[in-house]
């Protein structure tokens, strides 16, 4: 079975999907994320142990690598694809309650502003640590954050930016879910903020990458 | 002060995107994938979107040449038109004598937007996320060609540009954008400010260019700021 593990860990870190996936050239017609998983389930391995031991510390390394500048963004998402043909999976034992998750994190760019990718990549790096993930979208205003803590009570809030001119919004959104739910940590990342910045809006947290935000999670996750 | 200048009328440039002319390997390489790899899905789809893209004149831009009235480097302000423009120390330390200026605005229109939502909302991440880099190269690229047109209307009267600079960069707010576009005024090109001062359509450009007899290029500016998530960065990288 480990053996099986350590085959899944490496396909998810090096991106190989499934079996008809052409990438990485070197394993052209070997099995992928899609076979391995089917493989470990039909030979009883737990749900849990696929999630703990292979899906959520391949995408860890990958995103170790990311905040390392030894991988970049396309192989980020190759990995996360080959990750997500493996959790779908495993949906069912989400739904039966076998296999749970380490909580649920809500994200959004916030009101203002448009833009998605870095917003995007903290959303896969954290469902690939184990995370639900519930992505408000762009342009989202301070009342479409407190409505979706009402309906995930317990639940962490991301926001993103990325200009100067938006990272502002981020105080009143802030200052929304604290109003409401004073217990709430926030994190919050974008090109223009720093740690000062984030600590001075009453956020608790600042991912600086996709990385820092999965650590942080991780770190007040098993605090709870 | 030369006479054709002062009409102060906005020249327009359309280009297609096979006129822009961005290649398969300048997109690779801004996505540090390999190239040569020819297998690499990044690569496989570049070629695909390449060959899909409309040909249409949907890409556009140009600019206004206005004299400069001040340019007060200490203070980072330049004046034009009986409107202040503050890019900071740095951008004016660039701009130094410039006699002129070029206001320039740029967009790659909605198309990459639109594919890009299409893209994340099936799901196809990577997909998503190089028709993004494609449309930023594209805007980047066709201002590219527009600043080369400038640069050679600029030539044969004797006089030489600087580079570009936008509100955003290299310490030059983006809320100055309110400003620049109340200098630019009515344009053919379709581009809009929110009231964060976000262009729409999104993979739009706008920004200065200075003219002058000694104004110079400033090779170093990038060198010096090593801003990573800047796209210039990335682009002088790639």
């Amino acid at each position: 079975m480990e053996d099986l593990l350590n085959k899944l860990h490496n396909c998810v870190e090096f991106g190989k999907t499934d079996i008809n996936s052409p990438y990485p050239p070197d394993r052209k017609g070997q099995k992928g994320a899609l076979e391995y998983t089917q493989e470990l389930l039909e030979k009883g391995a737990s749900p849990t142990n696929i999630m703990e031991l292979a899906l959520i510390p391949a995408m860890n390394k990958v995103g170790r690598k990311f905040s390392e500048n030894k991988v970049f963004v396309p192989q980020m998402l190759l990995s996360a694809k080959a990750m997500n043909v493996s959790v779908h999976l495993l949906k069912p034992y989400f739904r039966t309650g076998e296999l749970k998750r380490k909580g649920v994190f809500i994200i959004g760019t916030v009101f203002g502003d448009l833009h998605d990718i870095g917003k995007n990549l903290v959303a896969m790096m954290v469902e690939g640590a184990g995370w639900e993930v519930v992505d408000l979208g762009v342009d989202v205003k301070p009342e479409k954050f407190t409505e979706a803590l009402r309906q995930h009570p317990g639940a962490v809030v991301g926001l993103s930016a990325l200009l100067t001119t938006t990272m502002v919004n981020m105080k009143p959104v802030v200052d929304a879910i604290k109003a409401e739910s004073p217990a709430t940590k926030i994190i919050v990342g974008g090109a223009p903020l720093s740690s000062g910045y984030a600590f001075s809006i009453g956020a608790d947290g600042y991912g600086k990458n996709p990385q820092e935000n999965v650590l942080w999670l991780n770190a007040i996750g098993y605090a709870k | 002060m030369l006479s054709d200048m002062q009409n102060n009328e906005f020249q327009t440039y359309g280009y297609t995107f096979k006129e822009v002319g961005l290649t398969p390997g300048e997109i690779a390489r801004f996505l540090k994938v390999d190239p040569s790899e020819k297998e690499h899905p990044a690569n496989v789809f570049i070629h695909e979107i390449l060959n899909k893209l409309p040909d249409n004149k949907e890409i556009t831009g140009g600019y206004r040449i206005l004299p400069v009235d001040d340019l007060n480097v200490k203070e980072g302000r330049l004046a034009c038109n009986n409107v202040e423009l503050n890019p900071g120390r740095q951008v004016s330390t660039c701009l130094q004598k410039s006699e002129y200026i070029a206001l320039f605005v740029c967009t790659a229109g909605d198309i990459f937007t639109g594919l890009t939502r299409r893209f994340n909302r099936r799901g196809d991440s990577l997909e998503a996320y190089i028709t993004d880099a494609i449309g930023s190269l594209t805007v980047e690229k066709a201002m590219d060609g527009i600043q080369s047109q400038l640069e050679k209307a600029m030539k044969k009267r004797d006089l030489q540009i600087t580079d570009r600079y936008s509100p955003g960069y290299c310490n030059w707010p983006v809320s100055e954008q309110k400003e620049l576009f109340a200098l630019l005024g009515e344009t053919p090109v379709p581009v809009s400010l929110t009231g964060t001062c976000l262009m729409i359509p999104i993979k739009s450009i706008s920004g200065v260019i200075g003219i002058g007899k000694e104004v110079r290029k400033s090779k170093y500016a990038c060198a010096v700021c090593g801003d990573e998530n800047c796209i210039y960065i990335k682009i002088i990288k790639k």
